[in-house]
């Protein structure tokens, strides 16, 4: 998530906002909703004094201007410079040196973060969890729902592990079906919550076919997979989750990372996908992000894909076969046998994906996913090589 | 629901030798390995020994339990269910016989008589009744197909039939597919024009080039095939390139010309062909010394046209072999792809349902056959009785207790009987008794050799086969025995 | 391994129908069939047609690995047909 840097004042606690020009507010002000309203001049601060003592006291004033901070005597946030943008949803106190912005309408990927907590320690987990009681961001998340000033075409949730929020997590679901109708979602989740029926039927009856589950699968048996996510008896409750899932029709993606006991089994565990989870919609292959756990176990996780180009490709064609749909996430397509490039999808977000000096002249630079942001070319096994001559792509 | 074994616990299995070195193992669920004689052996007596990669793969394929297994013991049921489909949803294949009249006289056909025979057609209010049963079956796709005879010579029926179907089921908006089996000598563009407005196929019997065929298909006219290929270009020119499916049967003189039946198929526009055994029962017992060859014979036959269904794909000619497909969606699809034979219980009445020109109601094609010869066990009830009535006689419980592969003797140690049944209507036609053990039956000997087959050629197969075995694995649209 | 006695030695050449004093159960004898061998049952015992290509090593080989394999067999649990219900209930 972006954050920008801020100071605030009188924002005793972390309040989610709405930034909006002040021409822009009367056509969007709502009384239950907060909001950054941006003052360009000295007269457009006074009109914002003139609207709070009317009663509009939900307006926060967002200024770059330090002296007209100073002067305000209500809640406040100066900018540095223009690094807000209008629509922005952003989460801000005195407390925070940041605004953090929890959504932006010109962002290519969305995510909505909903807990710190996991219930599973995987060797390469990106966000590794913490264990403290943060039940707020899902009354945040809700916060968010309604705050977003548009709808975009796809929305994930994420943690840590949503399933974590109990009955919360409906709750954050259909505020936003409900607020954002023509939105689809995504919740990453490895779905262990769901093993037992009787949960299942609670959070899922009802829910209809707007929501994708993004489930990670490492393995085809449980030592294998319970080793790689560090929770025994992690696969067996996974597996009972995902027929739950698909009990109330919920689409399916599985996760899979690229990580060395991974790779050397994904063979059979595609086969075990094409035999026991026909019904999933689409099998996601993705190369490791370097970061969080992952760093810990580099011997595990800092692999080059061309070392492993016939696992994917034998796991890739097993998958055909059983006619699942598949994609390759977060692989340079230089990392990539050419016949697997119509699976590669371009799936760094935005504010994380970078290139290399290399890459600057490959011919394929348009269609790649690029890199990890915190990818440091000489410290890692993959190394980046740009592609040159004629290619089709 | 959740418990903790001991991990290692052998879940049920079988295996079948392949040779004197390995065998092929198949789980509960229909998931295979191939093992070594030594793998065997640890597996069963001690399978905490086996090799990290060995035990991956065996726990994953149901051999062996893991440490906790209760999500693994959902899947198991969801394959079992899964394998089971075509005979748990309900009928989905109604074959109605409106007329046993043909023009040939084929010394193999159990059924046909000729032309100026009265006394075997189906009255209007049995057609009626016939309708309604078929709406009685919970299935949400109904195939109805005719049969005959020569259905075509009463296209009257035919047409009653399929007007009366369409318009109960403007309520019931059920998937339905009309298919006729005939000859198509007596094809005619109006026929055409009805079957095209109406989406009825045509499935008819092309044996292989003109010689065979016309022997195997006697006419007075002796151009038996010339009329079906012109009946096929007529179908083709009115209904649309897609009309027309063709059935062979292999008698003994096809014995000899494997490769120039495949080759009649494909120069004929055909892309599926389905090399079916004869059956050696109704008229043809008669005649079993001078029609009837040997299993040898067959796999031998079976093999060089499969051959050379394979060389026309190599070449780019997309041609489906039936009996190939049906085998390779049991060892490699977890779906049924719902063809009505292997299934256990017997599909036989669960997942067809034939009524007959005589005004009886049969479980399958074969014992409507049966009855032709004097044999009139197998009839489950008169045309009119609900459905449940026909599901509750004797001769149905009979067929449902004779079939179930995991209890049935020789069947239940068998490492094919999560792909196969019992054949308790063959045993009857063979043996004169339903709950005759299979492994006497051709039956089962027919289905072992294939599955064997199948298995050898799996375990050697290169990529380029493997495609093709998938793709004829999965189900397509439409497929019914 | 199983002991097979045979009537005639092993080095015995030419065509012939050997003894087999075993019982052989239903499904060994049509395992056998299935692989090509003649079988012919006299009084009780079975007997096996052997030539110069089937010939009496090979069929001991045969017949000693499938009775083995019957014994391996009852070392495997069996199928309990835990849904049997479900298909005697759809026929009522």
């Amino acid at each position: 998530m972006r954050k920008v840097r801020v100071q605030t004042q009188g924002i005793e606690y972390r309040t989610v906002a709405r930034v909006v020009s002040l021409e822009s507010l009367s056509a969007q002000w709502q009384p239950e909703l907060r909001f950054l309203v941006r003052a360009v001049d000295a007269r457009a601060v006074t009109k914002i004094a003139q609207l709070r003592s009317a009663g509009l006291t939900n307006l926060i004033l967002l200024t770059t201007n330090r002296d007209a901070a100073v002067q305000w005597q209500a809640e406040t946030v100066l900018e540095t410079a223009d690094m807000l943008i209008d629509g922005d949803v952003v989460a801000v106190a005195d407390h925070m040196n940041h605004a953090h912005v929890l959504f932006r309408y010109t962002d290519q990927h969305h995510t909505v973060f909903l807990t710190n907590r996991c219930n599973s320690y995987c060797l390469m987990c990106s966000q590794p969890p913490t264990k403290h009681d943060d039940s707020w961001l899902a009354d945040e998340a809700v916060q968010v729902a309604n705050h977003m000033a548009s709808s975009p075409h796809t929305l994930g949730f994420s943690g840590g592990e949503p399933l974590l929020l109990g009955k919360h997590l409906r709750r954050v679901l259909d505020t936003f079906a409900h607020r954002h109708p023509s939105t689809r979602f995504d919740v990453l989740s490895n779905g262990r919550l769901l093993a037992d029926s009787g949960d299942a039927k609670h959070l899922l009856h009802g829910l209809g076919e707007r929501i994708t589950w993004m489930v990670p699968l490492y393995g085809h048996a449980d030592f294998l997979h319970d080793f790689v996510v560090q929770s025994p008896g992690a696969f067996e409750e996974t597996l009972s989750g995902l027929l739950n899932l698909h009990r109330f029709g919920q689409p399916i993606q599985l996760r899979i990372v690229l990580i060395r006991p991974v790779l050397e089994n994904l063979a059979r565990l595609c086969e075990f996908i094409g035999r026991n989870l026909p019904f999933i919609r689409e099998v996601a292959l993705m190369a490791c992000e370097p970061i969080g756990f992952a760093l810990a176990n580099p011997e595990l996780t800092d692999i080059d894909l061309r070392e492993w180009s016939a696992e994917l490709i034998g796991g890739l064609t097993t998958l055909k076969r059983a006619k699942v749909p598949a994609i390759l996430m977060n692989a340079p397509l230089c990392a990539l046998p050419q016949t697997l490039w119509p699976y590669a999808h371009k799936s760094i977000s935005d504010w994380k994906r970078t290139f290399a000096e290399d890459c600057a002249t490959c011919i394929v630079k348009t269609e790649c996913a690029g890199l990890f942001s915190w990818h440091r070319q000489s410290r890692h096994a993959m190394k980046i090589q740009k592609i040159e001559g004629i290619i089709n792509v | 629901m959740s418990a903790n074994y001991a991990r290692g616990e052998l879940l049920p299995f079988s295996f079948h030798r392949m040779d004197n070195n390995s065998v092929v193992a198949v789980s509960a669920t229909g998931d295979y390995a191939f093992l070594t004689q030594q793998e065997l052996a640890t597996l069963v007596e001690n399978p905490e020994k086996l090799e990290l990669k060995k035990r991956a793969e065996l726990q994953s394929k149901y051999f062996l339990k893991g440490a906790s297994s209760f999500g693994s013991e959902e899947l198991i049921r969801s394959r079992i269910a899964a394998r089971k489909e075509t005979v748990l949803a309900g009928q989905s294949l109604h074959i109605i016989v409106p007329t046993l009249q043909c023009e040939h006289s084929c010394q193999y056909c159990q059924v046909s008589r000729r032309l100026e025979d009265v006394g075997h057609t189906m009255t209007p209010t049995q057609i009626d009744a016939a309708c309604v049963t078929i709406f009685q079956s919970p299935s949400s796709a109904l195939t109805i197909e005719f049969q005959g005879g020569d259905p075509l010579l009463r296209f009257d029926l035919i047409q009653r039939a399929i007007n009366l179907i369409q318009t109960i089921n403007l309520v019931h908006k059920r998937r339905i597919r009309f298919v006729i089996t005939s000859t198509l000598h007596q094809l005619t563009t109006e026929m055409c024009e009805y079957l095209r407005d109406n989406q009825v196929y045509l499935s008819t019997s092309l044996d292989g080039p003109a010689a065979l065929h016309n022997k195997n298909r006697p006419l007075p006219t002796r151009d038996s095939h010339a009329r079906t290929l012109s009946g096929i270009e007529l179908a083709r020119r009115i209904i649309g390139p897609h009309a027309v499916a063709a059935l062979m049967t292999t008698t003994k003189a096809s014995l000899a010309h494997p490769e120039a039946i495949v080759d009649e198929y494909v120069k004929n526009g055909f892309s599926e062909i389905f090399m079916r055994p004869l059956s050696l029962y109704g008229f043809a017992k008669r005649n079993i010394k001078h029609l009837g060859y040997t299993l040898p014979e067959f796999t031998n036959f079976y093999q060089k046209a499969l051959q050379r269904v394979l060389e026309w794909n190599a070449k780019g000619t997309e041609l489906r072999e039936g009996t190939a497909a049906l085998i390779l969606n049991k060892l490699l699809s977890p779906f049924d792809a719902g063809y009505v034979d292997l299934q256990s219980p017997t599909g036989s009445g669960l997942a067809v349902l034939v009524y007959n020109y005589d005004g009886y109601v049969y479980p399958s094609d074969e014992a409507r056959m049966l009855a032709e010869t004097g044999d009139c066990s197998l009839r489950l009830g008169t045309i009119g009785d609900s459905l449940a009535e026909l599901m509750t006689s004797p001769v149905m419980k009979q067929l449902v207790v004779t079939s179930i592969s995991t209890q049935a003797a020789g069947c239940k140690t068998c490492a094919f009987n999560s792909y196969c049944g019992p054949d308790p209507v063959g045993a009857q036609a063979e043996f004169g008794e339903m709950s005759t053990t299979a492994l006497l039956t051709e039956h089962c000997k027919r289905h072992k050799w294939l599955f064997e087959y199948f298995f050898h050629k799996l375990r050697t197969a290169d990529d380029d086969f493997l495609d093709i075995a998938y793709r004829w694995a999965h189900p397509s649209g439409g497929s019914d025995a | 391994m199983t002991n097979i006695d045979l009537i005639y030695s092993e080095s015995f050449p030419a065509k012939v129908w050997v003894d087999i004093n075993q019982p052989l159960s239903l499904a060994v004898q049509t395992e056998l069939i299935h692989r090509g061998w003649k079988l012919r049952q006299l009084d009780v015992c079975f007997q096996a047609f052997c030539s110069a290509t089937w010939s009496i090593t090979a069929f001991n080989e045969i017949l000693a690995h499938l009775l083995n394999d019957e014994i391996m067999r009852k070392k495997i649990p069996p199928n309990t047909p835990v849904l049997l219900n479900t298909f005697v209930a759809t026929s009522e």
